[in-house]
């Protein structure tokens, strides 16, 4: 058994015991920065989850550190420069960008085109990114647009992205405190 | 009708308005000073740098307040350095004294007041209205704007009987002005002014030599921290009892009083700080001889007037003046102050001697050691007991502790056998208290210890190694030993055996043997297995000739009283803590799997 899996397994045995400190605290020792950087976001230790995501995704660290550590400087120098061929690098470039810029004070109409973006991604079926919906919803409500926030959600809807129609319903309720209506199943690829 | 009142004071009687008019016009001197002066000419100065002024211009006319001094230099003739020096050490006539009634809503103002005097006074008070009253002989012009100053009210004693100050100059108001108060100032004491004032949390300086008061527990631990710091350190004990309590048989506590001071520079506020902070600790600084007062607190009566106060005090002992969350106290010292440096020991210096020559027979065990490892103090955040040293005292109080609870499943105890050698002789058994991947707890008894590896090495925790060892030196000095677990102790290593006898479980201290057995079996069943047995039983068979058989191949038979907290102990002993965590993990044991499989990460096991 070599060094870092015991470390891993001791990580494995404190995450059984819902000790998430120690948990996180092996992970990162263990080199196991994806996992550990998941727990220091559980526990909302947010600037410390961007250290750890900062090795292999540099770009999910700018997003923690500007949408919750409040680190608008720390964020822009944290984003790398996306490759011009991947347009998920750049969709995601281009929201912690705008949202560095809602934190700095910048107006909420400079984020619509990057929104627009966004959501014109979301409602493609064959786009892949876990992060876009959610950060794009978190971006629309830093900005204080709701109704972007519902424009994300459908195009996520549109796009047939599993659970989004139930999340739109979530954040529907908990934020406007009114029900969804139903929303018709997008057509069948044929 | 006129009454007379206690400490001179003599307060005419009046109709009810009249006591209305006085109360509500309270600050009606005051304006009427204020109008006053605005109304007089211009030659009737209220200071001296006014009479200056207007003595310096030979046009303006002569105060009725300065006497006059000829012959009087023309100032044109002299530079202005000159003339003011001149002027300034001309002798002018003192103010008038006057006796003086000065009333206050509080304690504090009146000792406030008081502190500013020259004189003697006299101190009063009323209940209703509740007021505090000084009496004093002073000149009138400045114990006016004092009083006023401290939202008093200043009366002037005019044949006796106070009359209202009418504002300005320095002389008494007119009698006929004078109003009754309701009821009769009773006098009191300085003492009960303080007492009533109280204290308050005062912006002070770092005094030079601070006094604490610590119980008997603490004091090591901050005489060390002391001279770690540089200081000075004098302790002796103190009795201590409560200082109000009047004509009641006191029960006096011990406390010790250490006098620390900085022979360089000032003391560090970090540790005033820390004493502060302490629980049942004060912090003092000496205020003359015969008092002490809280630091950072003060009362309103400046400190030489308190001292005054406690020194007049005919009972023998020193004051203490402190919050009440400590509370007043009167100290009688029950030492004598010593230096506090031999209460710790820090470092031991051998004596040796000067150039020791060839004949030097100082046997070998006798010298001094010329390098030793020591343990030392260190940052112990975040780390798990691993085991406990106990001594006889501790060892009895753990059923107590461990009955019933987890921990007592798997604690194992191994008992000290002898007096130790290199401990002091004072010193009685010592007993390792450990269990199977630590024991995870923190016990209200004994020392904690901490495992550096490699096999079972302890530490006190919050200690290290000093110099410090890798774990390849470690290793190298003590090298990984299954049947010994040793401690790294304050001056010497103590070993403990653990394969004979092996360490007994620890509920083995409060479990007894179990009482004799008796089995209950019917008396026919009895008859019918002894028929049974006859019957059954083979004639005996020659002697036969013993086969050697090898150990290895004899069976090998389980212990049934040996659990997998055995098999986990052996594995961890043998230097195998993945193997022990593996064993621990399965049994459910996850805390103790996961330290067992960082400690096996540190020690660089594979």
């Amino acid at each position: 058994m070599s060094d870092v899996h015991l470390l891993e397994r001791a990580a494995d045995c404190y995450r059984q015991l819902g000790m998430t400190d120690a948990a996180a605290r092996c992970y990162r020792d263990a080199g196991i920065h994806r996992l550990a950087g998941d727990l220091f976001v559980e526990m909302g230790r947010f600037a410390e989850a961007a250290a750890e995501f900062a090795h292999r995704e540099p770009d999910r660290a700018a997003w923690l550190l500007a949408h919750h550590a409040d680190d608008a400087a720390g964020a822009r120098a944290m984003l790398p420069e996306p490759s011009p061929s991947d347009e998920s690098q750049q969709l995601r470039a281009r929201l912690v960008r705008a949202r560095c810029a809602i934190a700095e004070g910048a107006p909420d109409t400079a984020v619509l085109p990057d929104l627009e973006a966004a959501r014109a991604a979301l409602a493609r079926p064959a786009f892949r990114d876990p992060f876009l919906e959610p950060w794009a919803v978190g971006l629309a409500e830093a900005a204080g647009r709701e109704d972007q926030v519902a424009l994300v959600y459908a195009a996520a809807v549109r796009g047939n992205r599993y659970g989004a129609a139930q999340r739109w319903a979530d954040w529907m309720r908990a934020t406007l405190g009114a029900e969804l209506p139903p929303i018709e199943p997008p057509p069948a690829v044929s | 009708m006129a009454r007379r009142l206690p400490f001179g004071l003599r307060l005419p009687g009046r109709q009810p308005q009249d006591r209305d008019d006085a109360q509500e016009a309270a600050p009606e001197p005051e304006a009427q000073t204020e109008a006053q002066t605005e109304a007089q000419p211009s030659s009737a100065p209220r200071s001296p740098s006014g009479r200056i002024r207007e003595i310096s211009r030979p046009t303006a006319a002569p105060s009725p307040f300065v006497a006059p001094s000829d012959p009087e230099p023309d100032p044109l003739d002299l530079p202005d350095d000159e003339l003011e020096l001149d002027e300034l050490a001309a002798p002018q006539a003192p103010p008038p004294v006057v006796p003086i009634a000065a009333r206050f809503s509080t304690a504090a103002a009146a000792l406030a007041f008081a502190g500013q005097l020259d004189g003697p006074a006299t101190y009063g008070r009323t209940r209703e209205p509740d007021a505090w009253w000084v009496r004093v002989s002073a000149p009138l012009a400045v114990s006016r704007e004092q009083v006023a100053a401290l939202r008093g009210r200043t009366f002037v004693e005019v044949d006796g009987a106070p009359v209202p100050d009418r504002g300005w100059g320095d002389l008494p108001p007119d009698p006929a002005l004078r109003v009754a108060d309701t009821a009769a100032p009773a006098e009191v004491g300085l003492y009960t002014l303080v007492r009533t004032a109280g204290m308050r949390r005062a912006d002070l300086p770092v005094p030079e030599e601070l006094v604490v008061l610590v119980p008997r527990q603490e004091i090591q631990r901050w005489v060390a921290r002391a001279l770690d710091l540089r200081l000075t350190v004098r302790w002796r004990a103190t009795t201590v009892e409560p200082l109000f309590a009047e004509g009641v048989a006191p029960d006096a506590g011990i406390r010790f009083e250490l006098r620390i001071g900085a022979p360089t520079g000032g003391l560090p506020p970090s540790l005033i700080t820390a004493l502060d902070q302490a629980p049942d600790t004060l912090v003092c600084r000496p205020v003359g001889e015969r008092l002490l007062v809280q630091h950072p607190l003060a009362s309103p009566l400046p400190d030489p007037l308190l001292a005054q106060l406690a020194e007049a005090d005919r009972a023998d002992g020193r004051w203490l003046l402190a919050a009440p969350e400590y509370g007043c106290a009167r100290l009688r010292r029950a030492g004598r102050f010593a230096d506090a440096a031999a209460l710790v020991t820090l470092d031991d210096l051998p004596m040796v001697d000067l150039e020791p020559g060839p004949a030097d027979d100082t046997p070998d065990d006798e010298r001094p050691p010329t390098a030793r490892l020591a343990v030392v103090s260190s940052h112990a955040r975040g780390v798990d007991v691993a085991a406990v040293l106990l001594d006889d005292d501790e060892l009895r109080v753990l059923p107590a502790l461990l009955e019933g609870r987890p921990l007592a499943e798997a604690a194992l105890l191994v008992r000290g056998r002898d007096k130790h050698l290199l401990l002091p002789p004072d010193t009685g058994d010592r007993h390792l208290l450990l269990a199977p991947g630590g024991l995870l707890e923190r016990l209200p008894v004994g020392e904690a210890l901490e495992c550096i590896g490699p096999g079972l090495l302890y530490v006190p925790l919050g200690q290290c190694l000093q110099p410090a060892l890798p774990p390849a030196g470690r290793a190298t000095l003590f090298p990984p030993d299954p049947g010994r677990a040793r401690v790294l102790w304050y001056g010497a290593v103590l070993v403990f055996t653990l394969d004979s006898p092996r360490p007994e479980p620890v509920w083995t201290l409060w479990a007894g043997p179990l009482p004799p057995v008796d089995e209950q079996v019917p008396r026919d069943v009895t008859a019918v297995l002894a028929e049974v047995e006859r019957s059954v039983t083979p004639p005996p068979a020659p002697p036969r000739r013993i086969r050697q058989v090898d150990a290895q191949q004899r069976p090998v038979v389980r212990d049934p009283a040996r659990t997998w907290w055995d098999d986990a102990f052996d594995l961890e002993r043998a230097g195998e803590l993945a193997a022990a965590a593996r064993l621990h993990e399965q049994h459910g044991q996850l805390l103790r799997a996961a330290h067992l499989y960082e400690r096996a990460f540190g020690q660089g096991e594979r």
